[in-house]
């Protein structure tokens, strides 16, 4: 198995942190903090069909959460975004 | 931001931060976390009756996307993920009244405290001991470092099983097994799970290595494999009683998706027994929690 030096994972680890956190308060700001009401409405009407929802919401966002950080992963290690070539510039190494 | 169903004002980024932290350990010792997350959760404010359930809840999601990052480097037996669900599922519904009967006897706290503490600090032990003497039998032996195990004797007795039928488990590198020992294995993690009232993935973890004799990383991927299973009905039965706030759970997932990738890519760059070694703190981590949960309640009454 070909290892990458710890400096370099470390990097795009913290890359892909950062990123990742750009990600995630956008989706925060546009879908999570608008679901308090509907959520409440099921819980106090339906405890079933919460559950069934609440377990599918958990099942959807883990597949879609999964994609974004594989494809973070696949981006920063080719490069595609450029940005070991902007750290590179800023860096001694 | 403020959780109408758990009514609870709790920073998201607390939450998804105490995701993260879980995330990681889940993703690397192929265990739920519920462990952690719990006190955890109480920490930041979360009402108990929902600590459990939400706990559950994110669980699902984290173990998913282990699970799958695991799936991708090839480190989960599907095939004997499916037979231990079987025996899992039976053994926890066991567990649970054994819990009903002990209720009537007054004594559950105390009874349960104690067994958990006593199974824990020997899981932990067991796997110290063994995980220090496999990396030692690297350094003498010259052997393989995947293939180092310190305690093999009863993961080869229970392979010598001719019971049918057998099965092989190409994935985990097991040519001929008792069907029945992997069911027992299921049922009997099941037992403990469900009687102790956890999701039993540090239970579960190193029976799959000195029981079924697993390889390490096969038996974290398939245990997390597992827990989606476990952790998804426990949920459903936890949000029907109402104990499930799913808003706070999709935010704590959010920190715990990232955590499990990182956790289970980790696993990458260490050998078994060093994951092993690094593992047998967190039981004595849950025995010390259940212990100060005991002593807190004995000073209650």
């Amino acid at each position: 198995m070909k290892r990458m030096e710890p400096g370099i994972l470390f990097r795009n680890l913290l890359i892909e942190i950062v990123i990742y956190s750009f990600l995630i308060f956008g989706y925060y700001l546009l879908v999570l903090r608008w679901l308090d009401d509907w959520l409440m409405t099921i819980f106090n009407t339906n405890l079933v069909y919460y559950a069934f929802v609440g377990l599918g919401m958990i099942f959807t966002q883990a597949v879609l959460l999964d994609f974004v950080t594989s494809y973070l992963m696949k981006f920063i290690k080719t490069d595609q975004f450029g940005i070991k070539r902007i750290l590179d510039v800023f860096s001694d190494r | 931001m403020y959780f109408p169903i758990a009514d609870v004002t709790i920073s998201p980024i607390l939450l998804m931060s105490v995701g993260f932290v879980v995330g990681i350990l889940g993703g690397f010792f192929g265990v739920g976390g519920g462990f952690l997350a719990g006190p955890m959760m109480f920490w930041t404010g979360v009402p108990m009756n929902f600590v459990v359930g939400t706990d559950l809840a994110h669980m699902t999601g984290k173990s998913l996307v282990a699970a799958r990052r695991h799936r991708a480097l090839g480190h989960v037996d599907l095939k004997l993920g499916l037979y231990m669900v079987l025996g899992t599922v039976i053994g926890v519904e066991i567990g649970a009244r054994i819990i009903e009967a002990l209720q009537e006897t007054g004594t559950i706290e105390l009874t349960v405290g104690i067994t958990y503490i006593v199974i824990l600090v020997f899981i932990s032990g067991f796997t110290a001991w063994e995980s220090i003497r496999a990396i030692q039998m690297v350094r003498t032996d010259q052997i393989d470092v995947e293939k180092a195990v310190g305690f093999q004797g009863l993961s080869k007795r229970i392979q010598a099983v001719k019971i049918p039928p057998m099965v092989s488990f190409p994935v985990s590198g097991i040519e001929c097994i008792s069907i029945w020992m992997v069911l027992g294995v299921g049922f009997v993690t099941g037992i403990l799970a469900g009687s102790l009232g956890v999701g039993g993935g540090f239970i579960r973890m190193p029976m799959l290595v000195y029981v079924l004799g697993i390889p390490t990383h096969i038996a974290v991927g398939t245990d997390l494999f597992e827990i989606i299973f476990s952790s998804a009905f426990g949920t459903i039965t936890h949000a029907i009683k109402g104990n499930v706030d799913i808003l706070m759970a999709l935010v704590m997932q959010t920190g715990a998706a990232i955590g499990a990738q990182i956790g289970a890519n980790a696993t990458r760059f260490f050998a078994g027994p060093r994951i092993r070694l690094a593992f047998s703190v967190l039981p004595l981590i849950g025995a010390i929690m259940v212990f100060i949960r005991l002593i807190g309640g004995a000073m209650g009454h």
